[in-house]
This record gives structure tokens, sequence and C-alpha cells, in this order.
């Protein structure tokens, strides 16, 4: 037992703090070129032509349009309708047309500039408001990508008898995920195999669209990730672009490319979160308890549909947030705008539902004249509750005891009533405290886990030692650390001997992508099963013998190496249909409440938070302090969605395109945060583990809001709380 | 990409008598993400003072109680010396709130001013103590208040062929000072407002107040018509408002907005005077 509380350092930080960790951007080949993307500067329109400039042409310039690409020309997705190159249509600022590559990176520069284009220019629809009142048509007849709806009871019928109605609509902007180490892609031939290094969350989704664009059989592709700084989703979906590109021009010039972003422009024109738009009626019965809702989440998905069907899908599972409700009527509408495409970024989908869910029911309560919590306790899921797709919540929902103590050992019902009585005595400064509560479901939504068919697993090295094999990225969350951790644990050997191997999609397993809290949950399960299934073959070759090292010479010496790869198996009592979105939309949900304490100063109407409150149940925590990091970061980039982002988009086009412009909390911001983890166990995912990397993404937004009711006495039905907008509201509603 | 090393001031600003399209170069910080930005480029030219440095990084206290600080002196030399501490605390103030560690330690005071940001966290404590610039060239050196410095948007009144060597700080009398930088975050931002005050313990001197802000108008801004209202005693509401109003011409940005720029400084300002 004593070996479990021993700390499990990061096995990265050593190369990460002596700065030997190899970025992309740190490799340099002989030979190799820099590659550009030439851009569209309109925000809509056709092109026509291309051309470069005769000056340009003959300086070993490598320049690639459509109509190089052999294979198709789209960028696979989860629906694949973004175009590698466009050949006629433009529908966002920045919309890739065709590229450069060449050894001089200032040359590049040059070209760039005296590009000529022939591009006629149409009217654009740059807001979803926009697009949703068919200002232009963009797309389809209603400039809807795709809508989906989830059903329970009848919320027609019990929202007209209801007591209390409530409808609001809530608004959210995008979000840039700012990881520190910009988007970048080095692509070579060897021994015709194309060879793609870069910063990815997801090898095979890379492999895949490799294969498409090309036309190239896997067996010919080789990726392999390097060192990724960071990523929060915006390395999901883009790099699968991105090396497309480097690829597409390192076949033509027949010499390594490298594609580095530029901060501005990876601001600009890679993904962000969806903006959304989110109409929700409630409707109460008179001691508050919730008996119907109709919601309707629409999300921008930017100018071309890629993977968001599956965020809405998410957004829309999340839209009830953590409250049972009998009668439910969902609808998600995918809507297009002439803006880059939106894409993954950490809670995909759901930190949109949980803001809008969260401050209305707390601004219900004070519509009906009860406390915050009161109407919360009435109506949150607690065991064997039923969420709106049907699905048991099962046993292990400890919600309601989590908001006992963090009541409890926060002294919120206190501070509430303290912060009342301080508030109208006080003209200089005001306080408020906001509670929100949320889940995250575990892992691919519904069948996607059964389609991802994960495989990971090990191997018995000759020297006695272990390699671990699997695909997922540590992109600074430290993946690599908790495998190690689970395998030592289950084969009871030190870390020391265990190491994870380098990922070549030729050789490794494909173990699905690095997204939606699945890492330690699916893949982590599949290497603990192989871990056990190595001690078993063992333990049989050497029945008598204990110690591990002697009794994996025993084996090394009989059969040579051994590699054990685990197949995924969903459990077989857990189903989903994706046409009714009825069943088991996740297999756990990992549940958080978050207390905001928060001070106004009446003078600047900068909000300071003084303390932060944070309960999660993320099942059994495998490695704290990771766990803590995680949710510590996750937490600041709440904030900042909450507090500080404001992505300035004008026509289309990002205008603080900067670190300067572009507003992050930094560590000088961070609030005292104080983390608790509840004690549970879910009978899914390894010692009982769920999933957490999104989960405190999508607190902080509705907690700080409902604070700000308190403080400000304002309903907010959007986010960013800039100073300048609070300000504004105050001065309207003081007037 | 030009650039030109003198090895001394004299040797300097010979050089710019002949070359005034060279762009001085300190400490580079706010000049270097111009060029990363393609504002500047491989195309200007630049004469690097990094060698001027010991000659013109000193602080020195002179018996008049003026302080003079040589134009390379780096902001944070100016956060760590003992004499601005003590007895310029509003420079100190506005000296630690530039930036971060990292351009603190390679920014300078000289460039600072000549920058000519209406942003700028040093300057408007600089307008209330009053300071003047020493403008060297080849064969002259003039003094010029830094109140007159400005002419527009990022344009002074420095002739190309000239340099800032010298800025000459005038004691304040005792008093109330306030330094205040309302920026987007805690650390590394650029400032929306930012105002230092002063307001004199004996309010019948001769020059009892002294108001200047950054970020509220097109040149880092001393409001010389607050001052006015606050000596005449006309500080009700709606006499600094329009005192201040016709002071100051903020902007809708990427930064913040007009009216919150306009409404918390007459808040800030107004906390201050108010304050007993």
């Amino acid at each position: 037992m004593k070996k479990d509380k021993k700390i499990f350092h990061r096995v990265d930080a050593d190369e990460k703090l002596r700065g030997k960790a190899l970025f992309v951007d740190d490799i340099y080949m002989p030979d190799m070129l820099y590659g550009r993307i030439v851009r569209s500067p309109i925000t809509r329109g056709i092109l026509n032509k291309i051309s470069i400039p005769e000056q340009y042409k003959k300086k070993d310039l490598v320049f690639v349009t459509y109509k190089d690409i052999p294979g198709k020309n789209c960028v696979s997705s989860v629906e694949s309708d973004l175009p590698i190159l466009t050949e006629r249509e433009i529908r966002y600022k920045g919309q890739a047309i065709a590229l450069i590559a060449h050894k001089d990176r200032e040359f590049l520069e040059d070209v760039l500039a005296s590009l000529e284009l022939s591009i006629e220019r149409l009217p654009a629809c740059t807001d979803m408001v926009d697009s949703l009142n068919k200002k232009e048509i963009l797309v389809n007849k209603d400039n809807i990508f795709r809508r989906l709806r989830i059903k329970k009871g009848n919320a027609d019928k019990f929202l007209k008898e209801s007591y209390f109605k409530s409808e609001r609509i809530y608004r959210t902007p995008h979000q840039e995920h700012l990881y520190l180490e910009t988007q970048g892609m080095i692509g070579y031939m060897e021994n015709g195999v194309l060879n793609i290094k870069g910063s990815m969350q997801c090898p095979f989704y890379v492999v895949e669209a490799l294969e498409l664009g090309l036309g190239i059989s896997r067996k010919r592709i080789s990726v392999q990730p390097t060192t990724t700084g960071g990523a929060f989703g915006g390395k999901e979906d883009f790099p699968s672009l991105l090396a497309l590109h480097a690829a597409l021009l390192t076949m033509k010039a027949g010499k390594p490319v490298k594609m580095i972003l530029e901060r501005g422009e990876d601001i600009a024109f890679t993904t962000k979160r969806h903006p959304s738009l989110i109409k929700q009626e409630l409707g109460f019965y008179k001691e508050g308890k919730l008996v119907a809702a109709r919601v309707k989440v629409i999300l921008d998905a930017g100018a071309y549909e890629t993977l968001s069907k599956v965020v809405l899908s998410r957004s829309i599972l999340h839209a009830m947030g953590v409250y049972e409700c009998d009668n439910v009527v969902i609808d998600g509408e995918l809507v297009c705008t002439n803006t880059p495409p939106s894409g993954a970024f950490r809670g995909f989908g759901a930190p949109q539902s949980m803001f809008a869910i969260e401050s209305h029911i707390d601004e219900i309560s004070s519509k009906l004249k009860m406390n915050p919590v009161d109407i919360r306790r009435i109506n949150i899921i607690k065991p064997q509750s039923i969420l709106c797709t049907g699905q048991n919540i099962g046993n292990e929902c400890i919600l309601p005891e989590m908001l006992n103590d963090a009541l409890k050992e926060t002294r919120y019902i206190t501070k509430y009533e303290k912060n009342n009585i301080f508030n109208s005595k006080n003209r200089e400064m005001k306080k408020g405290i906001g509670i929100s509560l949320f889940m995250h479901g575990n892992g691919f939504t519904g069948n996607g886990e059964r389609i991802l068919s994960s495989r990971a697993g090990l191997t018995l090295k000759a020297n006695g030692s272990i390699e671990l094999l699997f695909s997922n990225i540590d992109m600074g969350q430290g993946c690599n650390t908790v495998m190690i951790q689970i395998a030592s644990k289950a084969l009871q050997i030190p870390p020391e001997n265990i190491y994870v191997g380098k990922i070549d999609t030729l050789s490794t397993p494909d173990s699905g992508p690095t997204v939606a809290s699945r890492t330690t949950l699916i893949i982590g399960d599949l290497i603990y099963k192989a871990s056990k299934k190595l001690k078993r073959i063992l333990q049989k070759s050497s029945p008598r013998e204990d110690d591990f090292n002697k009794k994996a010479g025993k084996y090394i010496s009989e059969h040579g190496e051994l590699t054990i790869i685990e197949d995924y198996r969903h459990p077989e009592e857990l189903s989903f249909d994706d046409e009714t979105y009825q069943g088991e939309a996740y297999r756990s949900y990992s549940l958080g409440c978050n207390i905001a304490e928060i001070e106004v100063q009446l003078d600047t109407f900068q909000i300071d938070i003084r303390k932060f409150h944070a309960y999660y149940d993320i099942g059994t925590v495998i490695n704290k302090p990771l766990s803590e990091g995680q949710i510590r970061g996750g937490i600041m980039q709440g904030i900042g969605y909450a507090m500080y982002e404001n992505l300035i988009f004008e026509n289309g086009v990002v205008r603080n395109n900067s670190m300067t412009d572009y507003i992050v909390p930094t560590a000088m911001d961070m609030p005292q945060i104080n983390v608790k983890f509840m004690k549970n166990k879910s009978n899914y995912g390894p010692y009982g583990a769920k999933g957490l990397g999104e989960l405190p993404m999508n607190g902080p937004p509705a907690a700080i809001n409902n604070a700000l009711r308190q403080a400000l006495g304002i309903d907010f039905h959007s986010i960013p709380f800039l100073p300048e907008r609070i300000l504004e509201v105050w001065m309207k509603k003081n007037e | 990409m030009k650039v030109f090393i003198p090895k001394s001031l004299q040797e300097a600003v010979s050089f710019l008598k002949e070359n005034q399209n060279f762009i001085p170069f300190a400490g580079g910080t706010d000049l270097m993400p111009l060029l990363a930005k393609g504002v500047l480029s491989k195309k200007n030219s630049f004469i690097d003072l990094n060698n001027l440095t010991e000659e013109l990084s000193f602080i020195n206290l002179q018996e008049d109680g003026n302080l003079w600080i040589g134009s390379l002196a780096t902001i944070r030399k100016l956060c760590e010396n003992h004499i601005i501490a003590e007895h310029f605390p509003l420079i100190a103030a506005s000296a630690i709130n530039i930036g971060s560690v990292q351009i603190r330690n390679l920014a300078t005071i000289g460039g600072n001013i000549a920058n000519a940001s209406p942003a700028a966290d040093l300057i408007p404590a600089l307008l209330v103590h009053d300071s003047s610039l020493i403008l060297t060239s080849d064969k002259k050196t003039r003094q010029i208040d830094l109140k007159d410095y400005y002419v527009s948007y990022k344009r002074t009144s420095r002739k190309p062929y000239e340099l800032i060597t010298g800025i000459i700080v005038k004691p304040l009398e005792q008093g109330r000072i306030l330094f205040r930088k309302i920026g987007n975050r805690k650390n590394l931002s650029l400032s929306k407002i930012v105002v230092s005050s002063y307001i004199a313990k004996e309010f019948e001197t001769k020059d009892p107040c002294r108001f200047a802000a950054g970020s509220v108008k097109e040149i880092p801004a001393r409001l010389f018509n607050l001052e006015e209202s606050v000596i005449n005693r006309r500080i009700s509401e709606s006499e600094l408002r329009n005192a201040l109003l016709r002071d100051i011409s903020p902007i809708n940005d990427v930064r913040s907005t007009c009216i919150y720029r306009t409404e918390v400084l007459l808040r800030v300002i107004r906390k201050f005077i108010e304050w007993k």
C-alpha cells in the first residue's frame, strides 16, 4: 500500500526542463525547404485564376494548386467537406488557395506579397445571426449544415401546464486555444514512404487524411508525432490539413518541406471553439421542480462542417446540465458562416451548454424567490436518475453528496447571506458568491468508441523492460506518466522499467485520437488489461518464481520478446441509437461543483476572484498532482473564457490575432483555487477512474456569472464579462 | 538590413547627421514586435545604441533636487534604484508596472519616451513631475519640456538627427500621489488607462495639483483643464466630468472602449480627489 502513495513524477519532465525535447520546429533536415500557404484575401467569392509573376517562376519555387492533388480534394473528417486547396469557391478569409515552398523564407514573403489573384467577390455572412436570417445563402437552402434532436416525454404539453415559465437566450463567442507551440509539420519521402512529423493529437486522423487526399495506401505513410507543446483540441482536426499541405509540397519538390505557422496566422486561420446561440424555455411546478424544457442549441460551424456534428451532438447531450427533467425536447442546428471552420476545443460543445443552463437555473431561483441551492437540490441528478436520452445514471452518481460537501466546507449559505447585507450597505464595492454544477460525458459519444475499436498494449523487451504501445499523445497533460503508472501498478514492477514506445503509425497500434477525456479511461484500461495478461503469462511460464525479472528472463530465453495487444470491447450493457438519440450516450459522467467568491470594485468594474472552490468526481484519481495540475489549468482556461478572452472578428477577419491583444489570464491572474476530489469509483475505467481533461472547462463561466448576479443584481446572458460590458450594463441599470 | 553600431555618443550623433533615415534602437522591445509584424522590415536601417549604455544609463540626484536619468537606463534599473524608490514613488510605481520582467530588463526610459505610445506607462508620471528632455545632436544640445514633446499620434518634436540623451525629473512638494494602471490583466498587459496624479498638502501653493493620463487620447496627456477645475475647487461630479472631457478624446479599440476609458478615469480621479 505504501507504494501507492509514492508520487510519480512526470516522465517527460527532465527532457522538457533541460530543453532536450525536440519540437517540430527544432528539426532540420539537409536540403529542407520551407512551405507557406497562399490564403484567400477575401471572405467569400470565386477564385478565377492565380499566377506567379514571371520574375519568381524560375527561382526553384515550388508551387502547388488543387491540380496537384493526386487523391480527393478534401480533408477527411466526420463530414469531409473542407477542400485541401480551393478550386473555385472561397468561403472564408484565409482559406488555403495554393502552396509555395523554397529554401529562403524571406523570398517566400516576397512571393506571397506579389502573387496575382483573380477573384470575384461575393457578399458574405460572417455572423451566425445573419446566416440564420438567410441574409445570403451560403450552403443548402437555409445555411444549416445539419439538425439533431433529443426527445423525452411531452415538453409542449407540460410547458403549457407549468406554474412558472422562463425563456432566455444565451450566447457564447469563439475561443482560441493559444497552445504554446503553434501548428507545424515536416514532410519528406524516404524509400517510397511518405514521412510526416509534427505537432498533433491524433496521428491516425492524419494517416486517414493523407490516404484520402493523396490516394496512396497507409502502408506508404508514416506519421510520427513530435513533442507536442499544448493542443486543447486545436491539434485534433487542423493537423490533417497542414500535413496534407506539407505532403503535397514535399511530393512535388522531392525534398523535405517544413511548415510552421506564425502566431498571427495560427490565431487567425486555425480552428476555434464554436460560438453558440442557445435558446431555453424551462417550465417549473410551484415548489421549484423542473417539469419541462424546450431547448435549441445553434452552433456556428464556420465555413465548412468538418467535425461539427459530433460537437453539436455533445452540446445537446449536455444541454440539460445536471438536471433531471421528464419532458424534454432539445434541437440542435449547425449553421454555416464565412469564418474559419470551428473545431475541437476542450469541452467540445459542453461548456456552451453548461454556461447556459447553469446561468438560467440560477436566474430562475431568484424569480421563484428560492435560494440558488434549494432549486438545485430539488432538480439535480441523483442515483438512478434518468437522463434525457433515457440513460439511467446508475448508483455511482454522487452529485447530492458533492453539493453538500461543497456548501458545508465553503460556508456558502453564510457567505451568501453576509454578501447581501454587505452589498446593501457598501457603495464602492460589491461581493458575490456563485455556484455551478456540471458534468462531462466520458469518451466518445454513443457508439463512437465501438466504431473506433482502439488497440493498445505492450512488449516485453529482450532486456526485460516493458515498452508500452499506444498512439495517444502526451501533449502536456501527462498521459505517458499515467500509462506507465497504470502498467507499473498492474505488473507490480518499478516505473523505471517501463517506457512509452515512440509512435510511428506504420508500427504502433491505433489507439484512437487523444481527445474526449478518453485516454486514461479507454487506453489506460487497455494497458491495464495487457499488463494483467502479461503477468498471467509469465506466472504460467514460471509458477514458483516471485521475482518479475527472473520470470521475464526465463520467458525471453525460451520464447523471445512478447507483444500483447488488447482490443477494445464496448461494454455489452451499453447501447445507443444514433437516429433517435436514445440510450447510453456515455459510459460514465464526471461531475463537478465550482464556487466562485468575487468582488467587483465600482470604479474599474474588474472582477476580482478572491477564492475559487472546485469539487470533482473523476472516480479514482490515478495521479493526484497531474490531475490537480490539469484542473487548475482548466479552471484558468474557463476563467479566461468567462472574463478575458475576446476574439474580435470584423467581417470574418480576426483583428486581435496576437498574444498582445488576445488576452488570456496569466499566472499572476490566478486566484486562490481549492481543489477537492470526491471519493468514488467508476464501474468503467482502470482502477475505477473516469475522464478528467475537459471537465474543468465546464464550470467557471456559470459560477462567475452567478456570483456577478449576487454582486451587481445583473443577469448576464453571454460571455465574456469584460469590465467594459459590466460598466455599461451597470450604468444603464443605475441611470 | 543596415545597422550602424556607434562606439560613443559623439560618433552616434555625427553619423545621424548624415544618415537621418536610421532609426535609433535601444532595448528594442517596441521595435522587435514591429519587425515581426512587418510594420518595419529589412528595408529599414537602424542605429544600435547599446554601446552607449555606460555613458547614458546614469541616475543622479542633483543638488537642486532634480533627478537626472540617462536615456539608456533600463526600466529594471529604475525599479531597483533607491533614490527613485524613496523620492520619486510615482516613477517607481510606473516602472514596475511596465510589461514583464523580460521587457523591463531590456526596455529603456528613453525608448519608452521616444516610442511615443499614448499607452506608455511611464510618461504620465514623468508629466506629473514636470519633466524635461535633453536632446543631443551633432553640434547642439537642447532642452524641451516633456509636455511639449508630443505633437500628434506617435509623432514627436525630435528631429531625425537628434537623440534623447537624458530626462530631468523635478521633485514634487509634499502631498498625495496616485498611480493606477488599468490593463486587461494583472501582468503582461498594455494600459487601457494609466493615470498619475499629485495633490499638494498645502493647497495654497502655486502649483497645487497635477494630473496626467495615458491611453485616453492620441498622445500622453497632461490634464490641464482638470487641474484648473480642481484649483478653482470646482470638484462636483459634473464639473470634473466637463473638465476631463476637454482634456481627453478616448477611442474604441481592441483593448477597450471610449465610454470605459472616460468613466473609469473619472471615477478613479474623483476617488483620489475626495480621499481625505
